[in-house]
């Protein structure tokens, strides 16, 4: 049938499963509203308040969801403002496509009102990106992105469409939603020789990231753990793969990481690393890093091998076909000295929890766990709060926790909950801080005006904790820019965007609050005071090693 | 190596060292034609085997083709006299025998 272009566009959308999109109108992308209107009974768009947010929204809804998450832009600002979430995408590897509108084919550059070249502003910071020169290309264009997005290591693909390919008319037939790659596992060699290393393996130990969510294999790599009898740890990302309460589980490690899960990674003589990157947050010093461990790293981006750090045995792959291949090679073993000494750093760990009375960030933290459902998808901006959060949350399901790991995006997390909301068709809740909460609180209106249930946690302490925290600890205590002194009255925010919200101080009040939040049927910020020189911890110094694992501290005055 | 993979427009890589490739660039340079260093000029790229491919009463061009190392020598040769302009291609490299980076190359 003979179909505009931005018909076509709509219904490609369609035809590729994506019900619902996330974006703001504009001059250069007037005719796919035009259509969108159109199509509205097929395909659900969520106007936010800012272009960023909108990308930020696709990212959380892929991220919930596992499918692309679509996010439509216009040209020049519509497009510039979607960079930061693009970015966050591309880091944190989330399929996601972005469609942006251009001004006419005649007129680029030229400098026209709203152009901007976003193809090439984009270029380092997508899987792939297409400027569409001509309408017959279109359908065609929007396939590939979305076979790009999904396949192999995710991440954001950009379709930049000029005005006039969005009126001018071409033939459409419609294609069935296009697969992925075919997944494929690492080579059998590769596979040998990892089952040997682990066969041989005295004290090894899981350490797993986003890469497991993104291959759907948690339930291989729990029955690998069993199988061998290691302790699992993980990265940011990897967190909500398996439920914090399973036995085997000692949680994040890094930086920021709870303490057992870094020294069994630390003492580990075999550790076998499932979608991860070793980033710098994780492996400190790298020369200093897991210096008796032999590395198993299986990654389905061949190029994260031997990256950052030395792997024995790296096995390019999907994680999930790798692990199906490598468990019945190996011997069902008991490692009773090596789980006796975890248990050792687990009961060590205990003295270094945070049980203080009052408002503590942890307390905090651990009151929310009580209300959360299997189902619930809990987001965080970044600072401290997301590392309490990353510490102390009880997660329960799969693609359920969504932050910003790699580009560590202050502002992402608004956004992200209301596509979140969306993506599980639950109530979300956004754990933020003042500063972060401050990027992007624009997003409330939209959280009010689709009657989102997202329920707004500020852990707010009137400075940029993390920045204080480094500060405190590495610049003789000169809070340069750090301190907020703002005088924003959270709760009268909430009400002037048409929400409702309250301010806490008490872990009591907190308590009622959530009782109320989680009652609310839209949005619901809870303004939670704590002390301005919380600390998150432990801490591993940056460019530091275990040996220098800061777990209790004193401020002195 | 494996990064560039990545990129969906890249169909193939292949590492090329001098031992198992043959690689040469072009240059153009323009220069200026000065009755007292024309002779020089001329002499110089006689022994470099460029050729003249543009000749006027104020300027001349030469056309070289060979490794950047022989170009790098012929700038700064020339370097004596006055250069106008320079415009250099860049390496092109294929390997030695016959093997190839893609087989059924269809154009």
């Amino acid at each position: 049938m003979l179909l505009s272009g931005a018909d076509i566009l709509v219904k490609t959308l369609i035809e590729q499963g994506c019900d619902t999109v996330f974006g703001y109108p504009g001059g250069q992308i007037l005719n796919v509203y035009d259509s969108l209107y159109t199509h509205q009974s097929e395909i659900n768009h969520i106007l936010t308040a800012h272009e960023q947010g909108a990308a930020h929204a696709a990212d959380g809804y892929a991220r919930t969801t596992g499918k692309v998450g679509v996010v439509i832009s216009t040209s020049g600002p519509g497009a510039t403002n979607l960079v930061t979430g693009i970015a966050t995408a591309y880091l944190d590897s989330i399929p996601m496509v972005a469609v942006c509108g251009n001004v006419p084919t005649t007129q680029i550059g030229s400098d026209s009102f709203q152009e901007i070249d976003i193809t090439g502003v984009t270029l380092p910071i997508t899987k792939h990106n297409y400027f569409v020169g001509k309408v017959e290309d279109l359908a065609d264009t929007i396939r590939e992105a979305f076979v790009l997005a999904k396949s192999g290591r995710p991440g954001p693909v950009l379709i930049d469409v000029p005005k006039d390919v969005q009126i001018a008319k071409c033939e459409y037939e419609p294609k069935s939603p296009v697969e992925k790659e075919e997944p494929q596992p690492a080579k059998n060699t590769r596979i040998e020789e990892a089952a040997e290393i682990i066969n041989s393996a005295i004290r090894p130990f899981i350490y797993f990231g986003g890469g497991l969510i993104t291959a759907d294999a948690p339930e291989e790599m729990l029955s690998l753990a069993e199988k061998i009898d290691a302790p699992i740890g993980c990265s940011l990302m990897g967190l909500s793969a398996i439920p914090t309460n399973h036995p085997g589980f000692l949680g994040m490690q890094g930086m920021h990481g709870r303490f057992a899960s870094s020294m069994s990674m630390h003492n580990a003589d075999v550790i076998i690393s499932l979608g991860v990157r070793f980033n710098d947050r994780v492996t400190g010093n790298r020369q200093k890093f897991a210096k008796g461990a032999k590395i198993i790293h299986i990654d389905v981006d061949g190029s994260e091998l031997n990256k950052t750090v030395n792997a024995v045995c790296g096995l390019r792959g999907d994680v999930k076909l790798t692990l199906q291949k490598l468990l019945p090679m190996l011997d069902e073993s008991k490692k009773s000295e090596w789980m006796a000494k975890v248990d050792a750093f687990r009961q060590e760990e205990e003295n270094y929890l945070d049980n203080r009375d009052g408002l503590t960030p942890r307390r905090a933290i651990l009151t929310l766990n009580k209300y959360l459902g299997e189902n619930t998808a809990v987001c965080t901006d970044v600072g401290q709060h997301q590392m309490w959060s990353a510490q102390n949350l009880n997660f329960k399901t799969s693609r359920r926790f969504a932050s910003s790991g790699g580009l560590g995006t202050m502002g992402y997390g608004f956004g992200a909950a209301i596509g979140a909301a969306y993506g599980t068709g639950e109530r979300s809740v956004l754990i933020t801080g003042d500063g972060s909460f401050g990027m992007n609180l624009n997003e409330l209106a939209t959280a009010v005006r689709y009657n989102v249930p997202v329920v707004v946690i500020i852990i707010n302490n009137g400075v940029l904790g993390m920045v204080r925290q480094w500060q405190t600890l590495f610049y003789d205590k000169h809070y340069s820019n750090s301190v907020l002194e703002r005088k924003t009255d959270f709760p009268a925010f909430a009400k002037a965007f048409g929400a409702d919200g309250e301010t806490v101080t008490t872990p009591e009040e907190l308590d009622e609050a959530l009782k109320k939040a989680f009652n609310c049927e839209g949005p619901y910020i809870i303004d939670c005071k704590i002390d301005k020189d919380e600390f998150v911890l432990p801490m591993l110094p940056p460019g530091g090693s275990m040996d220098d694992i800061i777990t209790k501290l004193e401020v002195q005055e | 190596m494996n990064q560039l993979y990545k990129l969906p427009d890249v169909c193939s890589i292949k590492e090329l060292t001098n031992e198992n490739s043959l690689s040469c660039e072009l240059m153009l340079i323009k220069l200026k034609n000065d009755p007292d260093t024309r002779e020089e000029i001329h002499s110089a790229a006689e022994a470099f085997k460029a050729e003249t491919i543009d000749y006027s009463k104020d300027s001349i061009v030469l056309r070289l083709i060979g490794n950047s190392r022989k170009m790098d020598d012929f700038i700064s040769l020339m370097g004596d006299f006055t250069i106008l302009e320079i415009c250099r291609t860049g390496t092109a490299s294929i390997e030695k025998g016959s093997s190839v980076l893609r087989k059924n190359l269809n154009l």
